[in-house]
């Protein structure tokens, strides 16, 4: 019995020893022990290895991976395409007789997504990987690669994060789309590696700039549990105030309510029962929610545990629920799976933070109004289907995708998608409409499939890293007025597409303005201008019309590329360049970002450059402003024309001063105007507390030329003329050297404090009222030797101390007795 | 081969290579056209692909569509996928404003001497974004502003409904919170009498009362009404 029960034993163990090497279809989506793969693996579905588990690739193992692009891709999963996801280990254990390879099935590169290390650890040798999308993806996680081959993928190697540290050794990574791309700071080292050979790019690395998303939330009161709830169902109206913690799943049935009030904190026990690391734990809500928190006190959902981690609990989902609103407002969702999850429900998401989670909000057939919320820091902002959905004024900074919509019909505005590892913004079907989104620093832009619809118009695609705007089969599109700029390689990407492009601002892209596959519509009354290598790279093989377009002054022929260089392309038929650039209204009423303008940009509402971001204005631009608007900069303005071609900012009506308010600048340091002509505003620059240098500028119709407060402020070689006041001081700390201030009201008015200041070397004359005036409040002697006053009394033209005493004498003495040759004298 | 019999072969061959056959009369497509509203369109046409890429000229069009909405094309057996549009502009390129379209292609399938039929629903983008707020189930949408006694719209204030005139400290029906503009939106059942109100507190105080009364809409998903309480 012994001997028999032994051998049973033996016998169980090896059974159990022997299920977990597999050598076969693999179709499981978690793998939740320890797993050696050997022989040939088919890999049907989605791979994914969590943390704390191991797999193991033996020598000669062959992992073909079957094509399954899928619309649905659950939260825990990157990629709509089959991966295999690394969360916990990998271990390939090739040789060099007998290396491991993974190839799709399709041998198609891009049939499969590729090894996605996500913040596992992955040790890999002799071995090869194909027709990937990304061969392998490291995200925050580390990698190890000796002898490997990763060819015909459409990237080879992608890094990202600052915690991603990659070390390849006698490894070649070619014959790929893109050979590596390190993005957001993360790190490689190589040796024996050879990186050549790639048809698009060898290496790429890129970072968008850090951002702060400017959550405006509080955080939570602690205070200790008041209730705890393991399953239960909330029959009735049920009321959640104080703090409650649930270990289980909370039921609210059809006809009942969950209240939840201001202030509410929410904590979610871990629980693992099937170890796939995702919770269980979370409410479902069949009656109505509504958790109606405030600013001041919001609503906190959140993992109960000490060290706090993503998929800690499940999610709150609402189901069937159409008769009237689930209200979640002023909310804090965090460490769950899929933080808000609903089906058939009408649902209003407000003001609410969603961070930590695998997804923060996923729903379908539902009607649903997200405004005004953050989702930060997920793995997916937010992914919806075949719904009715308002977006409007959310920010989405640091997920891993941003938003993801499928078949929905969808209007958005006012958002800023911003940061995202992959996609800013995937729409794909559906009827969309998007006005006035800023897409920053992704990746990828947004990108638009399968759409049969839709209206992009005044939206900002900017500083991404590979792509801003791309469109793949899309139809009765139109593109009008959007800035697509500074991206890492290309602006605007089209294939097999029916749109109209127009009216667009598409500069500094770092390669191509527009990269065309095969495109039927038009693209016209663009600006395209300052691309890195081409204005639009025509990749297909049919023609493309592009009548009356702006090439920044170049001739498209060169510019484009196209069968003239290469009688494989189709040609780009650019009929009548335009000589001149098309006014483009700027459409946000924020820069939040770092900026590029050229051309001739229309300003026709208040627009404002936020501290750490610059606005950089190319020489020969001109701004023309609206009645009454005002620039306001208060991180940084780089205005640097040159002699040949001026920066103009002038008014829209060129009626007289006060036309638009002016350029306002507070703190904002480093900031230059340089060869600008500043006309018809209230006041030309308004400077507060700004490091500012003004050097070869005319001033000229305005109310007043320059005002400012502190400094230090360097003001040389303009010219004032025809100002109510040309410079005007208040606490200031300034130079002001080799001028022409005349045909001014006043030339300079010194309000306060003139100690500061350093007057010399200015030809100062015939201003009606004064050359330099001295304010009431004033009890400093203002130096102002060795200037040119068109006159030997030149006390005369001076209103101080001496005129009312008190307030402070002008210095003048000595003065000088002939003009000076100022530089200045700038033509309009 | 007999002269005859080398005719013969000669005849099939060329009807071969000119595509006519016995079998092959020409069918035709009797359409139909109408708007979001389910109103005839006139002057649209129909838009024929042979192929899968309906991104290119198009093989057939039909002439346009008249007072009832109808037209019939006539069309060489096959297979096609057809799109409904009504430009205003030229023919070909991308639709512009005001221009609408039957979006995904449908796939007819035309016979030889037979007649297909297929309707088509054209929509500008935006006749679809209008129709977004559609009320999901029997539920009809209330939608305003509300404003304080001035006339002026009220931030962080909601809007609430309830059956009964004595309102409880949490409504059965809230928007959510206003923002600046003060706009907010309520969806009820369409049937039933409601009593409404606004507030900026939540859970409401003691003895707040609602203000509006407002009876049964059946027939209506959308009501614009502006809320001119009192906050308290």
């Amino acid at each position: 019995m012994k001997r028999f029960s032994g051998t049973c034993l033996r016998l169980l163990m090896a059974v159990i020893f022997f299920m977990v090497l597999l050598d076969g279809a693999v179709d499981a989506a978690v793998i939740t022990t320890d797993t050696v793969w050997q022989g040939e693996v088919k890999v049907s579905d989605d791979v994914l290895v969590p943390k704390g588990i191991t797999l193991t690739i033996r020598p000669g193992t062959i992992v073909k991976v079957v094509a399954a692009e899928s619309t649905k891709t659950d939260p825990e999963y990157l990629s709509p395409l089959t991966e295999i996801t690394i969360r916990g280990t990998l271990k390939v254990e090739g040789t060099e007789k007998a290396p491991v390879v993974f190839a799709g099935e399709e041998k198609k590169t891009g049939s499969w997504a590729g090894i996605i290390v996500d913040t596992g650890t992955a040790a890999m040798q002799f071995l090869r990987i194909s027709s990937a999308e990304t061969a392998v993806t490291l995200l925050d996680g580390s990698l190890q690669m000796k002898h490997a081959s990763l060819s015909g993928n459409r990237y080879g190697l992608v890094l990202q994060g600052k915690k991603a540290v990659a070390a390849l050794e006698n490894s070649t990574v070619s014959d790929n789309d893109y050979g590596t791309c390190i993005f957001q700071g993360a790190q490689m080292t190589t040796k024996a590696t050879l990186i050549e050979k790639n048809r698009t790019r060898d290496s790429y690395t890129a970072s968008p700039k850090a951002f702060d998303p400017g959550v405006r939330l509080e955080l939570p009161q602690e205070g200790p549990v008041s209730r705890r709830y393991a399953d239960a169902v909330a029959m009735g109206e049920t009321v959640w105030q104080g703090r409650i913690e649930v270990s289980g799943l909370v039921r609210v049935p059809e006809g009942s309510r969950l209240i939840i009030l201001p202030g509410t904190v929410i904590e979610f026990v871990r629980r693992d029962t099937n170890s796939d690391g995702i919770g269980e734990n979370g409410l479902l809500i069949q009656g109505r929610l509504i958790a109606k928190g405030t600013r001041e006190k919001p609503i906190t959902f959140r993992s109960a545990e000490k060290d706090k981690q993503m998929g800690d609990w499940d999610s709150i989902n609402i189901m069937n629920s159409a008769e009237s609103q689930n209200l979640i407002e002023y909310c804090r969702i965090q460490d769950s799976y899929r933080g808000l999850h609903f089906h058939f429900s009408n649902v209003v998401l407000h003001n609410s933070v969603l961070s930590n989670n695998y997804r923060g909000v996923q729903f379908q057939e539902s009607l649903v109004d997200m405004k005004g919320n953050w989702l930060i820091d997920n793995k997916s902002g937010v992914q919806g289907r075949d719904s009715d959905l308002s977006f409007t004024d959310n920010v989405l900074y640091n997920n891993y995708v941003g938003a993801n919509f499928f078949r929905t019909t969808l209007s958005a505005s006012g958002n800023m998608v911003m940061g995202s590892w992959r996609e800013g913004w995937r729409i794909r079907e559906g009827v969309s409409t998007l006005r006035e989104n800023l897409i920053d620093g992704n990746r990828y832009g947004l990108m638009l499939a399968d759409m049969f619809y839709g209206s992009y118009n005044g939206n900002s695609f900017t500083n991404n890293l590979e792509t801003g705007l791309s469109l793949k089969n899309a139809d009765n599109v139109e593109v009008n007025g959007n800035v697509m700029s500074r991206n890492g390689i290309t602006g605007l990407s089209i294939q097999e597409s029916q749109a109209m492009i127009k009216g667009n601002q598409i500069t500094d892209n770092a390669e191509r303005g527009i990269g065309v596959f095969s495109f039927d519509g038009i693209i016209t009354e663009n600006n395209l201008a300052g691309n890195g290598r081409y204005a639009i790279d025509m990749d297909g093989k049919t023609d493309i019309a592009a009548p009356f377009n702006w090439w920044g002054g170049d001739d498209p022929a060169r510019v484009v590329l196209d069968r003239r260089t290469d009688p494989n392309r189709g040609s780009v038929l650019a009929d009548n360049p335009s000589e001149r650039p098309f006014s483009f209204t700027w459409p946000l009423a924020n820069l939040p970002t770092d900026t590029t303008w050229r051309g001739t940009i229309g300003v026709t509402r208040n627009l404002a450059v936020p501290a750490g971001a610059e606005l950089k204005i190319f020489p020969g631009t001109t701004v023309v402003f609206a009645p009454a608007t005002t620039l306001l900069i208060k991180g940084r303005m780089i205005a640097s024309g040159t002699p040949a071609d001026k920066i103009r900012f002038t008014s829209r009506d060129k009626k007289g001063a006060e036309d638009w308010e002016g350029i306002q600048l507070e703190y904002a340091t480093g900031s230059i105007v340089s060869h600008c002509i500043l006309e018809y505003a209230a006041w030309g620059l308004h400077s507060h507390f700004t490091n500012l240098v003004v050097t070869d500028s005319l001033f000229t119709n305005n109310t007043g030329g320059i005002r400012f407060r502190s400094g230090p402020v360097e003001i040389r070689r303009s010219k004032f003329e025809k100002n109510s006041i040309g410079i005007r001081s208040y606490l200031g700390n300034a130079v002001i050297r080799e001028n022409d201030i005349v045909g001014n009201e006043t030339g300079i008015f010194v309000r306060e404090k003139g100690g500061g200041l350093f007057i010399t070397r200015n030809n100062l004359f015939k201003n009606s009222n004064y050359n330099i005036r001295v304010g009431d409040f004033n009890n400093e002697d203002v130096p102002a030797r060795d200037n040119w006053w068109g006159t030997t009394e030149p006390l005369e033209t001076i209103f101080d101390g001496r005129n009312e005493p008190g307030i402070g004498n002008v210095l003048f003495e000595p003065y000088l007795t002939a003009p000076v040759a100022t530089g200045a004298g700038v033509k309009l | 081969m007999k002269p005859v019999t080398l005719c013969l072969l000669l005849l099939l061959v060329l009807a071969m290579l000119s595509g006519l056959s016995f079998a092959s009369a020409p069918g035709s497509l009797k359409a139909k056209v109408l708007d979001v509203d389910g109103k005839p369109v006139t002057g649209a046409k129909i838009f024929l692909y042979e192929g899968v890429n309906v991104r290119k000229p198009a093989d057939f069009i039909s002439p346009p569509s008249d007072q009832e909405g109808r037209v019939v094309v006539s069309l060489p057996p096959g297979k096609y996928r057809a799109v409904a549009r009504i430009k205003q502009g030229p023919l070909f390129g991308p639709l512009t404003s005001g221009d609408r379209h039957s979006g995904e292609p449908t796939e007819v399938e035309v016979e030889s001497g037979a007649e297909a039929g297929a309707d088509f629903v054209v929509a500008d983008i935006r006749e679809i974004g209008q129709k977004r707020r559609s009320a999901v189930g029997e539920t009809v949408r209330l939608h305003g502003r509300i404003l304080d006694a001035a006339g002026k719209p009220v931030a962080n204030a909601y809007a609430f409904a309830s059956m009964a005139k004595e309102i409880s400290d949490v409504p059965a029906f809230m928007s959510a919170w206003t923002d600046e503009d003060g706009r907010y939106e309520l969806y009820l059942p369409k049937t039933g009498k409601f009593f409404l109100g606004a507030n900026k507190q939540f859970p409401l105080p003691a003895g707040v009362a609602a203000t509006v009364e407002i009876g049964s809409r059946p027939g209506k998903s959308d009501v614009a009404m502006d809320l001119a309480v009192t906050v308290y």
